[in-house]
């Protein structure tokens, strides 16, 4: 059994002093194998972003060492690449020039080279770029792009990696904005707006088309929401809709009352909606549901945006000059569009919320065995709790639970946070995050949990 | 009750069952032949606590709960069941020990239990598809006890792909993705995403009547 799987996991999750030591460990360290020098190269790679002076660039300098060996085992360009750009942050842009060059002759020459076709022109893209011919790097990305328009994810990656390079080199980066992709909203807003109210239609349409948001996160109540759906769809994007509860739950009490015309404009959205996803499995609307959707829906959108270098916008439909004190996203300090708009319709009397309990939850490690976990009306409470450095698990629940967060907590290696899909969204949405790493699931008595490892802002 | 076997609905019954047995076509035919699909609307009682529990199910989509009451008659929930899960009696009848809800709209696969116990003697390729959903469940089971991270459905349903590739990466014919999805106990819909997003990005192509793993190195490193 390879023991290069549980290794990953650990550099996954940041413990990457672990699992340095976890590949020492194994005997891998002096390993002359292709898939131990790949993992080598990545672990010290990780290890000299964490370091600083000489001891990063020494790192570095190691890292692509390790990738050149790989590539030496076979001539490959994924490593080779690799062993450029790490010579170009260990501070020697002769080796890596003289490195990205025996690149673009290893492509030039096998028509096999890159893992998919858009990796083989990025990585020539890369590799010109690392030999200081921006022009051509420029016109290589294009091409990239152009051979697998829709692989965001590997855009995402090359450009990041570009930024990276042309920071050292101390070049303009600004041409690389015209790769990103188009933005991602989350969109909220009021109730109350008459079914026909086109002076409402015309605003929210019009905000649409100025953000141009490649897709939307969002609820489905009557009123705003449904016609920035609406919108959203008109204008090609694609809807990823995120509710509280069930949809038939969600459309009794917070749409039916409205008026059978947002009941069907309801049924029609949730049929084009590219995603539907369910935060809680409660069998009624509460305000404390419909917050944790509010914030899974937020997270959503800010999720993908990092993944995809794209930025994230929210827009709020609501009336005066700023949208209600307490939106989780005005603590992200991402982009904000608020739409201003009144009632233009009478609430019915029978739409009151329950209140519901929304609760933050920690265990530390070091607790007592059994201790309850602690428990946190706000996010930047429980932030305030939990010391540097040190192994903890996070959740967020509305059904008073706490067993989840506590058996969450052994999976937590050295000084790392892990935390719940429902916490990692919240986290997320206010712009507590650094970086999030997906680990998997954990398999609960009410179905298994998205769990991820999280890097938490140093000024928290 | 829809009756199966050469009806409606058989044609992605059959890869279905063959996927979670992970048996043949023949074998799958048969058990198709035997069982009945239900369906049942979110809340729906499907057994109550005492009945006789005379069938095993087959869970191809939705989820359903096994609730039990405290003695101060609060509600709680002893397990719950997933796409690719079994539930109920083997291999003879018994009585439940809680009641059995949907949890959201859900569809099932019934066998009788006695029967599918005669199958099992006579059929050695339908007992191991057995032992191994057993073997499953007992996994599943331990790893909540655990509260171990385990791979993600995504992550499974991309290391499925990973497994059923030859030495050149080609899967051949191509999956049925509903029943790939359900042998590593996800939903349809989630194994349709996963696929696109590899498709998307190149990571696999259509190949003829086949897929082919254009990049195994992207794919393992996405078995998360």
């Amino acid at each position: 059994v390879t023991p290069l799987p549980p290794i990953l996991t650990l550099a996954r999750a940041g413990a990457t002093q672990r699992a340095w030591e976890a590949f020492v460990a194994a005997g891998l360290e002096g390993a002359n194998e292709v898939g131990a020098l790949t993992l080598k190269g990545r672990l010290l790679k990780d290890r000299a972003r964490q370091a600083a002076g000489a001891e990063r660039a020494a790192l570095f300098a190691q890292s692509g060492a390790a990738y050149r060996a790989a590539a030496r085992l076979r001539p490959d360009s994924y490593p080779l690449i690799n062993a450029a750009a790490m010579a170009l942050f260990a501070g020697d842009g002769v080796v890596a020039a003289a490195l990205a060059q025996d690149v673009l002759t290893l492509i030039d020459g096998d028509c096999a080279q890159g893992e998919t076709p858009y990796w083989r022109e990025a990585t020539r893209a890369e590799a010109l770029l690392l030999t200081g011919r921006i022009e051509d790097a420029k016109a290589s990305l294009a091409e990239a792009i152009a051979l697998a328009p829709q692989a965001w994810e590997d855009h995402a990656s090359t450009l990041r990696q570009f930024a990276a390079i042309l920071k050292l080199s101390g070049a303009a980066a600004d041409w690389l904005d015209r790769f990103r992709p188009a933005p991602l909203l989350h969109y909220s807003g009021i109730l109350g707006i008459a079914a026909n109210d086109q002076l409402a239609v015309q605003a929210i349409s019009e905000a649409i088309a100025r953000i141009g948001p490649a897709c939307g996160f969002g609820a489905l109540a009557a009123g705003a929401d449904i016609i920035v759906a609406e919108a959203l769809i008109a204008a090609g994007a694609d809807l990823h809709v995120v509710l509280p509860v069930e949809p038939s739950i969600f459309r009794q009490g917070s749409v039916h009352p409205f008026g059978a015309d947002w009941g069907a404009r309801f049924d029609r959205l949730i049929e084009a909606a590219a995603t539907l996803t369910i935060c809680t499995a409660e069998d009624h609307l509460t305000r404390a549901n419909v917050a944790l959707a509010e914030y899974r829906a937020m997270g959503m959108a800010a999720e993908r945006a990092d993944l995809l270098e794209a930025s994230a916008v929210a827009l709020r439909v609501e009336p005066g000059e700023r949208p209600s004190v307490g939106d989780p996203w005005l603590a992200s300090n991402r982009r904000l569009e608020h739409v201003p708009l009144g009632k233009s319709a009478s609430l019915p009397a029978d739409i009151l919320l329950q209140e519901g309990t929304l609760l933050f939850l920690l265990t530390l490690a070091g607790d007592a065995p059994h201790a309850e976990p602690m428990g946190f009306a706000t996010l930047a409470e429980l932030l305030a709790a939990l010391p540097p450095l040190h192994s903890a698990a996070i959740d967020c629940r509305t059904d008073g639970t706490r067993e989840a967060v506590a058996a969450m907590l052994h999976n937590a290696a050295d000084g790392t946070v892990i935390a719940s899909i429902a916490a990692t969204m919240a986290l997320l949405a206010e712009g507590r995050t650094t970086h999030i790493e997906p680990l998997g699931e954990m398999p609960t008595d009410d179905g298994a949990t998205p769990i991820y490892a999280i890097r938490l802002k140093a000024s928290l | 009750v829809k009756h199966l076997g050469g009806h409606t609905g058989s044609a992605e019954i059959v890869p279905a069952i063959a996927a979670c047995f992970g048996c043949g076509d023949d074998c799958a035919h048969i058990l198709a032949a035997a069982m009945t699909e239900r369906r049942y609307e979110r809340r729906a009682h499907i057994a109550l606590r005492g009945d006789a529990a005379t069938q095993l199910f087959l869970l191809l989509e939705g989820a359903v709960v096994a609730e039990i009451f405290g003695i101060e008659g609060q509600q709680a929930q002893l397990t719950r069941h997933g796409p690719g899960e079994i539930f109920g009696s083997y291999p003879l009848p018994t009585s439940y020990r809680a009641d059995i809800v949907a949890a959201s709209d859900t569809r099932l696969l019934a066998i009788n239990t006695l029967e599918l116990a005669t199958l099992v003697h006579g059929q050695a390729e339908i007992g191991a598809g057995l032992a191994r959903l057993l073997a499953r469940q007992l996994d599943l089971l331990l790893d909540r006890m655990a509260a171990r991270i385990g791979l993600s459905a995504v992550g499974r349903f991309h290391k499925a792909l990973l497994d059923m590739g030859d030495a050149n990466g080609v899967i051949e014919p191509a999956p049925v993705i509903a029943a790939l999805a359900l042998s590593v106990n996800t939903t349809r819909e989630t194994g349709s995403r996963a696929l696109a997003a590899l498709l998307r990005r190149g990571i696999i192509e259509r190949y003829g009547d086949a897929l082919r793993i254009v990049s195994r190195r992207m794919l393992e490193d996405m078995v998360v």
